[in-house]
């Protein structure tokens, strides 16, 4: 009987402190969940304030702020992008062949270019060749008149030798002739003198 | 013999063992309620400090809508 007794009082103290563990973490629980209040409290006035914000951006996306609403205008983009795709659709053909020509006249102007510096080229040596005749034929006619002026020159010496030679032949013509005269001055005047 | 009987090495009537094995069954479930009531404890640790998070970054976004506004 005592045992059973002993037996009693252990079971009820071990049943009065897993109440007693119990109530504490009731206890902490019931802390937990009023301290929470505040952080849901908080939580639930930002999503008061978001709920505003999407209602207004809803007001906006269907009925539009002043202007067209959001929904028609994106029914508008997807009508001109159709359009716009049909257009590209139809004109993919020309497109291609806008594209295809320029690329053949790209080619063409490299293939002219290429020419045009050829032919710049054969100008240049055409100038170069033209310019180089030029100077040796200046070069010619300028030796050529120099010669000429060389043989006139020539000529005007002889001429002037020729004429001085001509002078003193005549001045010692003239002398000879005074000389004559004198002689014969004197001679007839001795002649005379004499009686002759 | 009963659980009680057997762990507690005495021997009962079989009301006191009806008793016994009931505040042994007792005790077990406070046992599981304690376990319980830990992890519902950190669930709502957890689930505070989410809502402080949730809470910070709607309010950033509040802000910023406010300032476009």
């Amino acid at each position: 009987m005592t045992q059973a007794k002993n037996a009693n009082d252990v079971i009820f103290e071990r049943l009065a402190e897993g109440l007693d563990s119990t109530s504490k973490l009731t206890h902490a629980l019931l802390t937990e969940i009023r301290e929470s209040e505040a952080d849901f409290a908080a939580i639930k006035t930002e999503m008061a304030i978001l709920k505003e914000n999407v209602k207004s951006l809803s007001v906006i996306v269907r009925e539009g702020n002043g202007a067209a609403s959001l929904l028609t205008q994106i029914a508008l983009l997807e009508q001109q992008v159709e359009s716009i795709d049909k257009w590209m659709e139809t004109h993919v053909a020309v497109h291609q062949r806008i594209k295809d020509d320029f690329s053949d006249v790209k080619d063409r102007m490299t293939e002219l270019a290429s020419r045009l510096t050829a032919l710049e080229k054969e100008v240049q040596d055409l100038v170069n060749y033209i310019e180089e005749g030029r100077k040796s034929e200046i070069e010619d006619m300028r030796i050529d008149l120099q010669q000429k002026k060389d043989l006139e020159h020539q000529k005007e010496k002889s001429a002037e030798k020729v004429k001085e030679e001509r002078q003193a032949a005549i001045i010692k013509f003239l002398v000879a002739m005074i000389i004559a005269l004198i002689t014969f001055g004197v001679a007839w005047s001795t002649k005379e003198f004499f009686g002759g | 013999m009963g659980l009680a009987c057997k762990v507690l090495e005495v021997e009962m009537t079989e009301s006191e063992e009806r008793v016994y094995d009931k505040a042994e069954e007792c005790a077990q479930k406070m046992e599981r309620l304690q376990v319980l009531l830990r992890k519902t404890i950190k669930n709502i640790k957890y689930c505070r400090q989410e809502c402080r998070s949730a809470s910070t970054m709607l309010g950033a976004i509040n802000d910023a809508s406010k300032e476009r506004q």
